[in-house]
């Protein structure tokens, strides 16, 4: 059993008394049907990128699986487990009907629970398995209920008048609010996501001139997709930089001249943290060493000065070569915190004499002026995957259309580190080659990294064993949570 | 009879014509109809594969015929957000609207029909005084205001009523027990809906009252020794119904918008929240089956107040035929 010395064969032994909700024993066969559904092209499931080293699965007896991989790679046991595994009976379903299908009531489960319903009345109603074969500690919670609301006041009354034991998503003043409550616990984690500033790095110009060519040419040949290609776009990058965001220097004044914590602790109470670079704490290919650049308004002016830029005409507002240093932040409308973020930006930079301004865009415009090259800078969010690669977001093959190197940062040891990294399957060698990188990040700054808001979760006192909750998973670990009520009453 | 085919016709035309201009909108918001294209996880080709599955490669014009072709047999598609029929969550969504909306609109038109009447029999009474100032004050505030303060008032602080949703999570035995589950349930999102609601119908119950009651007959039948109390409530009352059956048709578009907001603020399971959330997903197929159940709902609503109008008034029949 395991992963074999070339990384390319691993074999596991399957538990034999693992049921589905039917009586019928989870075998090998289910998890290669799952296999072939995921990487079955009609169905499009989005996650299918990761199974893509994934050769086959054998399955020399029911309880054994032995998966073959085309190369070795890091993250081989989260590429084969990624999603639930799938009963093989649901194969008699016509595949093209998956999509138009009511599942709530089709599909078995083998977990803890078993779904009662799922509907607008009701919402998601699980009732316990009773042929669980997890063995938990404690008996299992007899049902639970989930339901949507919409508004924070209406879940906070409901909580607290005792209609609800468990909230997740909730907003930070209503935590302040729940914490003072001795009814209440709240649990505090630092979200697995983060907000950034991000600077486009191509001259506007340049990218404007050469999308008229590139869509002449297009017609010509009849490609209505008409993409952009990486290479030719980080070609642009390095000719054609952008008047502000292609300089290092200007970049590493803003993320200085920005008080992240003025408004970590203005608009979010103080959860969230400054996280330094993309790779979050506490993954191992994050080296805690690094430090947030702190807020230094004197070093970003000793910045934008090296830079070249300078109030020549006394003005207040800094110039090059004539050109006032402003520019647009475009930010998702959508986001409350997000605009007030990028208001209190606005001030802070105009202290050092950069005319910023806020434009808030319509949900989907904003991706697609993201997407299309239409932004100077921009405010957004990304989670994050304990899968780290950041070539996905920083190498010039990721400046293409499709690509989520949007303001396509270029820099050659940057990529290099990355692709090192992201090749490696020593672990050692992998984590140095990753702390290099955050370094590499640390001095060149493709995005000011923002905030790292923490996540909440509420719970009546009566509820135990939610500590196993997880930021993006607010039911991990449910099967251990129990209900303390008064004897002779039902649990729920 | 003409004029109910006329109405029919003119109805399902207004009903095209909404959905068409809904179509065109969503059609030329930017962005992708599905928000396929926001998610930087999918490759080009995985976005290529997934729009082809979603039936998002068509062209407009015949994603459009498609989508018109399907309704007229009940198949609104699928909804991109929940991966569910559309028909199946609107059929869902829609009986907690009927009732939450249906309630309020019976409680609002009694109450004011009620409160009218008295303050019109009885004037510097409290139904008069009711009529003059509270009503109009609830009338005033916006809902989503007036449900978040009773919410804060009677679940939370007095707990009297659930704060939301339309049934408890604890399971419920029993007919009468689902019935009285259901009751509590209601009560706090049908307050907030039918009492400012109640307010134009009292104001007009109160002025066709205050007409009737000085019509000539009125008078001729109370010295003719008939009570008061018949005079007011046999005759004088049915005198004045047709201002309100016209206010019900004129009030249905006011009473599903506002059981949109209320729906949000109580956490109701009904069509207003299912469009709110398929509008913030531009979840294209869902907006657009929604908006046929609601216009649907609304024209059928105001076709329905014709005909109650037509049955009150036997005059208006002449003049809608031709006779007049």
């Amino acid at each position: 059993m395991g992963l074999s010395d070339d990384r390319l064969t691993l074999e596991l032994a399957l538990r034999d008394d693992a049921r589905w909700i039917d009586g019928q024993p989870v075998t090998c066969e289910d998890l290669a049907f799952t296999l072939e559904v995921q990487k079955d092209p009609s169905l499009a499931w989005p996650g299918a990128g990761y199974k893509k080293a994934i050769e086959r699965l054998e399955c020399p007896g029911p309880f054994r699986a032995v998966y073959r991989f085309t190369r070795p790679g890091p993250y081989q046991l989260m590429d084969i487990n990624d999603i639930h595994v799938l009963p093989r009976s649901i194969a008699q379903i016509a595949r093209k009907e998956w999509r138009r299908l009511d599942w709530a009531g089709r599909l078995p489960a083998a977990g803890a629970f078993r779904l009662v319903a799922w509907n607008e009345a009701e919402g998601i109603v699980l009732e316990r398995n009773d042929s669980f074969w997890g063995a938990p500690a404690r008996p299992l919670l007899d049902r639970i209920v989930l339901r949507q609301v919409p508004e924070t006041t209406t879940l906070l009354a409901q909580l607290l008048a005792g209609d609800v034991h468990v909230a997740a998503g909730v907003a930070p003043a209503s935590a302040r609010r729940l914490e003072q409550d001795e009814q209440m616990q709240v649990i505090v984690r630092p979200g697995w996501n983060y907000v950034y500033l991000g600077y486009n790095t191509i001259n506007p110009e340049a990218y404007r001139e050469y999308r008229r060519r590139r869509e002449a040419a297009c017609r010509r040949a009849g490609d209505e997709a008409c993409p952009d290609p990486a290479p030719e776009i980080a070609r642009l990058a390095r000719e054609h930089p952008h008047p502000l965001f292609g300089d290092a220097r200007v970049r590493r004044a803003l993320t200085l001249g920005i008080d992240r914590r003025l408004i970590i602790d203005t608009h979010l109470l103080g959860y969230a943290e400054i996280p330094p670079t993309p790779i979050l704490a506490p993954l191992p290919e994050h080296d805690p060493s690094i430090e947030p650049l702190a807020y230094d308004p004197d070093a970003a002016r000793a910045e934008l000065r090296e830079a070249g830029f300078a109030d020549a005409d006394g003005d207040g507002w800094l110039e090059r070569a004539g050109r006032p240093f402003r520019f647009t932040v475009q930010v998702h409308a959508g986001h409350k915190l997000r605009m007030d973020a990028a208001v209190m930006i606005k001030q802070q930079l105009a202290d050092l004499g950069i005319d910023m301004r806020v434009e808030p865009v319509e949900p989907a415009a904003f991706y697609t002026r993201l997407f299309g090259r239409q932004m100077d800078s921009w405010i957004a969010r990304w989670r994050v995957s304990t899968r780290v690669d950041m070539t996905e977001l920083f190498d010039p093959e990721a400046c293409g259309t499709g690509g989520a190197n949007f303001g396509c940062f270029v820099d050659a040891e940057a990529a290099a580190l990355a692709r090192r990294a992201h090749g490696e399957i020593d672990g050692a060698a992998r984590l140095a080659a990753w702390h290099a990188w955050e370094a590499r990040f640390q001095q060149q700054q493709p995005y000011t990294m923002l905030f790292r808001a923490d996540q909440f979760l509420a719970a009546r006192r009566e509820v135990h064993g939610v500590e196993s909750s997880a930021p993006n998973d607010a039911l991990a670990g449910v099967e251990s949570w129990w209900l303390e009520r008064p004897a002779g009453a039902d649990r729920r | 009879m003409r004029f109910v085919a006329g109405r029919i016709v003119t109805a399902a035309a207004t009903l095209l014509l909404v959905v068409t201009l809904a179509f065109l909108v969503l059609e030329l918001l930017p962005g992708d109809p599905a928000g396929i294209a926001e998610d930087p996880a999918l490759g080009p080709a995985e976005q290529a594969r997934l729009r082809a599955a979603l039936g998002l490669d068509e062209p407009p014009v015949r994603r459009y015929v498609t989508f018109l072709t399907h309704a007229i047999r009940g198949d609104f598609g699928v909804s991109i957000g929940r991966h569910r029929p559309v028909r199946d969550v609107l059929l869902e969504a829609l009986g907690p609207t009927v009732l939450l909306a249906g309630t309020a609109m019976l409680v609002s038109l009694l109450l004011g029909w009620a409160l009218g009447t008295r303050a019109a029999e009885r004037p510097g009474g409290l139904a008069d005084r009711a009529v003059r100032t509270v009503l109009p004050a609830l009338d005033a505030v916006p809902p989503f205001w007036l449900g978040l303060c009773a919410i804060l008032l009677f679940a939370w602080k007095l707990g009297w009523f659930p704060a939301a949703h339309m049934t408890s999570a604890a399971p419920v035995s029993g007919a009468w027990g689902t019935f009285v589950d259901r009751l509590v349930h209601l009560v706090l999102p049908v307050s907030v809906l039918a009492l400012p609601g109640a307010a134009p119908v009292a104001r007009h119950q109160w002025s066709a009252m205050r007409r009737e009651l000085l019509r000539p007959w009125v008078r001729a039948a109370l010295a003719n020794g008939v009570s008061r109390r018949r005079v007011v409530w046999r005759r004088a009352v049915r005198a004045a119904l047709l201002p309100l059956v016209t206010l019900v048709g004129l009030g249905l578009p006011a009473l599903v918008g506002g059981a949109v907001v209320v729906e949000v603020v109580f956490a109701w399971p009904g069509l207003g929240r299912v469009h709110q959330s398929a509008l913030l997903g531009r979840d294209v197929p869902l907006v657009l089956g929604g908006l046929v159940i609601v216009a649907g709902a609304v024209i059928a609503g105001r076709l329905l107040a014709d005909l109650v109008s037509m049955w009150v008034d036997p005059r208006l029949r002449g003049g809608w035929s031709g006779r007049r």
